[in-house]
């Protein structure tokens, strides 16, 4: 994949086989406006390629029994729109922003043999980046795509993809959707066409 | 609980801690990988070529910090991130990354092999070094919590509220801090006790524990939280008597 501090993954070979889609998906942190709609659109292609090359679609959902907090933007929306994407493989309910944290999620990953992680959803600066850097601790090799993860706040873009890229890819690695929609797809000919 | 109402700390984005219940015996003040490797000459980010400036800048007003909450009777707990000699802790993505750049994990270099237990560079820089008593957390990844007995030591002595200082910002204290605050801790980190290798990752990381109302905790000055220990600390003296 075209992306930054390194071609991801880092052992250069982009296999469905061994890659998940984990998509924080907690409607708490769905925010409404044109840059979140663009995200979702964004997040909904991404999913839609990783399905058709066979990468694993983890939805994280969390659990809402610790109360927490509750945003604004979930509050204001009596009926939630739709979904950006389709049927997921696997729904994790996470303890916490966190999403390993009291959770099935290393466990599912584990068992289908996922060392690959692709991340994005709703809350770029809150559960993707709790997931990521919790996945990154846990050896999972992660890609963050920023364009198809929806920010609390537009001026934290940048830090969030920023902060992954130090020190080599101190959490993995950043990439533009479209790129990692490029990679998938040429995986999923590569396949069709044996 | 002392038998009277601690002051809360002038805090962003609310005054700290949000149940007012500020007490030594429950309040633990974490020192995050304050490590030749993070902030000493010869170590892991002077070998990435990183401003050793950016990383030290919270060393002094940590060591103050720290006097002040021994004299405070608050709970000190240290971490350090380090593999185990044979590397057999360290994930290979991790490796691969750090030999890419130039800083190889367990590579030789002028502080003994880079982020490995028991060299020179592993060790915590003498400012703030632990004393007998504190806890000291070895971690093999960025949060102190994932793959360590942090939380378990935590409960056991009762700690409910946690003060963060250490290095780096965005990185081990960031994840850290979330972690924290999942499972239920209170959280405060003092903005002028940590430091990053990078100002804007720095100054976005403040940014991210505030927004929402306070998603992560408050941060607040070391100033701020000093004034209100050293209070708590004269209206002890005063109940005593």
């Amino acid at each position: 994949v075209a992306s930054r501090p390194y071609p991801w993954p880092y052992h250069g070979d982009v296999d469905p086989a061994r890659t998940a889609l984990v998509a924080c998906l907690d409607n708490r942190w769905r925010v409404a406006g044109t840059v979140a709609d663009d995200c979702d659109e964004r997040l909904g292609r991404l999913w839609t390629a990783a399905a058709a090359a066979g990468v694993l679609l983890v939805a994280i959902d969390e659990a809402p029994s610790r109360g927490g907090l509750l945003l604004g933007a979930a509050e204001t929306t009596s009926s939630p729109p739709p979904s950006p994407v389709g049927a997921p493989d696997a729904v994790i309910s996470a303890g916490a922003t966190n999403a390993f944290y009291a959770s099935a999620l290393d466990d599912v990953l584990r068992r289908a043999g996922r060392s690959d992680l692709l991340l994005a959803g709703w809350g770029l600066e809150g559960p993707v980046h709790s997931t990521l850097r919790a996945a990154n601790d846990r050896g999972f090799e992660c890609l963050l795509v920023p364009d198809a993860s929806t920010p609390l706040e537009a001026d934290l873009v940048v830090g969030s993809a920023d902060m992954v890229c130090f020190s080599g890819g101190i959490f993995g690695a950043v990439a533009e959707t479209v790129d990692v929609v490029e990679s998938l797809a040429a995986v999923t000919d590569q396949r069709s066409t044996r | 609980m002392t038998d009277h109402d601690a002051a809360r700390v002038d805090a962003n984005p609310y005054p700290w801690p949000f149940d007012g219940a500020l007490a030594a015996a429950h309040t633990a003040l974490i020192l995050i990988d304050w490590q030749v490797d993070f902030c000493g000459p010869g170590g892991y980010v002077d070998r990435m070529g990183y401003d050793l400036n950016l990383t030290r800048a919270g060393l002094g007003p940590t060591a103050a910090v720290l006097a002040a909450v021994r004299a405070w009777g608050g709970h000190v707990v240290h971490t350090r991130e380090g593999h185990r000699p044979d590397l057999s802790d360290c994930p290979a993505n991790k490796l691969w990354r750090s030999k890419r750049i130039g800083a190889g994990i367990g590579d030789p270099g002028p502080t003994g092999r880079i982020l490995v237990r028991g060299e020179p560079g592993w060790e915590i820089v003498e400012e703030v070094a632990p004393i007998a008593g504190e806890l000291v957390i070895d971690k093999p990844g960025k949060g102190a919590f994932y793959a360590t007995d942090l939380d378990l030591l935590l409960h056991n002595a009762g700690i409910t509220h946690l003060v963060f200082t250490g290095i780096t910002t965005d990185v081990c204290v960031h994840t850290t801090m979330r972690d924290a605050n999942d499972r239920g801790f209170e959280c405060l980190l003092l903005s002028d006790c940590t430091g990053a290798t990078d100002v804007g990752n720095y100054e976005a990381a403040l940014k991210m524990v505030t927004m929402q109302g306070g998603v992560f905790g408050a941060v607040a000055e070391s100033a701020a939280f000093l004034s209100v220990i050293g209070a708590d600390m004269a209206s002890s003296v005063g109940a005593t008597r």
